[in-house]
């Protein structure tokens, strides 16, 4: 039962008090950069969270036989390796999600995220709880960069996923999806996280 | 020293272990990427095309540009008659190139184009892959139109907001037509 429970809070940590994006506030050159539609926030946000998944996995399986003075080359060999063999994989076997991906792979290895949790998380914890800590952060990394996307797209093209929300007469805000657009959007959504979370 | 050589052993151990795994990744997914994007292409030369039953993929013509650059013309036909060329053309835009796959009447109209890779700002310049855009080239020829945006004085609608990117596309579609009105005689030869 104290597995189980154990199991429960490193996933959902990764959602609301560690999130990795409102509270820890790491990984944003991605979520700046790519939240400018829904589909794009999602895409990067699975794409993560299969490296993560990869990554804290074999950090975590080697964390006893890994000399910690050599930890970080380590984990970043790991790191670029997989994103190098996932970019491979989905390139040769679907290359439709290939396409929709495409620039986000290589740029998930500069994705601090993957990198703390290997160091912070992965190479102290047991395979199981490193599991469970890289779905949770993948999750709240996916959901951050839906929301950042969702409001984006909505107020700067009008649309969320594509499908028009606001009418024909609707005037899109162009600079949303601009690059202030994303500054501005993850600002006012962090202070508002940390707002909730004060009042709480 | 002891300790240097057994850390700098350990780490040169698993480079090589991964280096390996990621290179052996390589060789098994090569064959199968050539393949698809072998098929990407031909694809795409039959989506700008007239109906054909040939491969054009396969009866191309290879034509050296000003700049030192070898364009290929994938000829079209159907029984044994010229269709439509489809040639690439590769276009600085906003961010990065755009490159398109254009298709063309013999006449030198053109009848397709289709946007393969573009980097542009997605929700802005990335709509110049949109067949919106695309359509209007449609029956369009070198002569009879003025090859720039309306805001430039030309026939061509632009994308909002987005004007680099739209001129880059007309600028590449423009590019190829001079070409191939160049060559069209060597082109549509046997």
């Amino acid at each position: 039962m104290a597995v189980l429970q154990h199991l429960q809070e490193d996933f959902f940590k990764g959602i609301w008090r560690e999130n990795p994006t409102f509270r820890i506030v790491l990984g944003l050159c991605p979520s700046l950069a790519i939240s400018t539609s829904v589909v794009n926030g999602i895409g990067m946000g699975l794409a993560a969270t299969f490296v993560l998944l990869g990554s804290n996995l074999l950090v975590s399986l080697i964390r006893n036989v890994t000399p910690s003075k050599i930890r970080l080359p380590v984990f970043i060999i790991i790191i670029s390796s997989f994103v190098t063999i996932a970019d491979l994989l989905i390139e040769a076997y679907t290359p439709d999600l290939h396409k929709a991906l495409g620039i986000f792979i290589p740029l998930i290895v500069v994705n601090c995220i993957i990198l703390a949790r290997a160091e912070a998380f992965a190479s102290r914890q047991p395979v199981l709880y490193s599991i469970a800590d890289a779905l949770g952060m993948g999750a709240g990394f996916t959901l951050a960069l839906v929301i950042i996307s969702g409001i984006r797209e909505a107020i700067g093209n009008g649309t969320i996923l594509g499908v028009p929300i606001f009418g024909p007469h609707y005037e899109p805000a162009i600079t949303l999806i601009l690059a202030p657009g994303a500054f501005l959007t993850l600002g006012l959504l962090i202070g508002l996280v940390n707002y909730i979370s004060r009042k709480r | 020293m002891r300790e240097f050589l057994k850390l700098t052993g350990i780490l040169t151990l698993i480079a090589a272990l991964f280096a390996g795994a990621v290179s052996y990744t390589y060789t098994l997914t090569k064959p199968i990427i050539d393949a698809n994007r072998y098929k990407k292409r031909v694809e795409a030369i039959a989506a700008v095309l007239p109906p054909f039953n040939n491969q054009p993929e396969k009866e191309k013509k290879v034509v050296p540009t000003s700049k030192g650059e070898k364009v290929e013309f994938y000829v079209g036909k159907k029984d044994g008659k010229v269709t439509g060329v489809a040639f690439q053309n590769s276009i600085k835009g906003y961010s990065g190139d755009i490159s398109m796959m254009i298709g063309v009447t013999p006449d030198g109209k053109v009848y397709g184009v289709d946007i393969l890779n573009q980097k542009e700002t997605p929700g802005l310049g990335a709509k110049v892959a949109q067949k919106t855009f695309t359509q209007q080239f449609q029956g369009k020829g070198l002569e009879e139109s003025r090859w720039d945006v309306k805001k430039m004085k030309g026939d061509f609608d632009q994308v909002t907001a987005a004007t680099i990117s739209s001129r880059s596309v007309i600028e590449g579609v423009k590019e190829r037509l001079l070409l191939y009105q160049k060559h069209a005689d060597q082109i549509l030869k046997d």
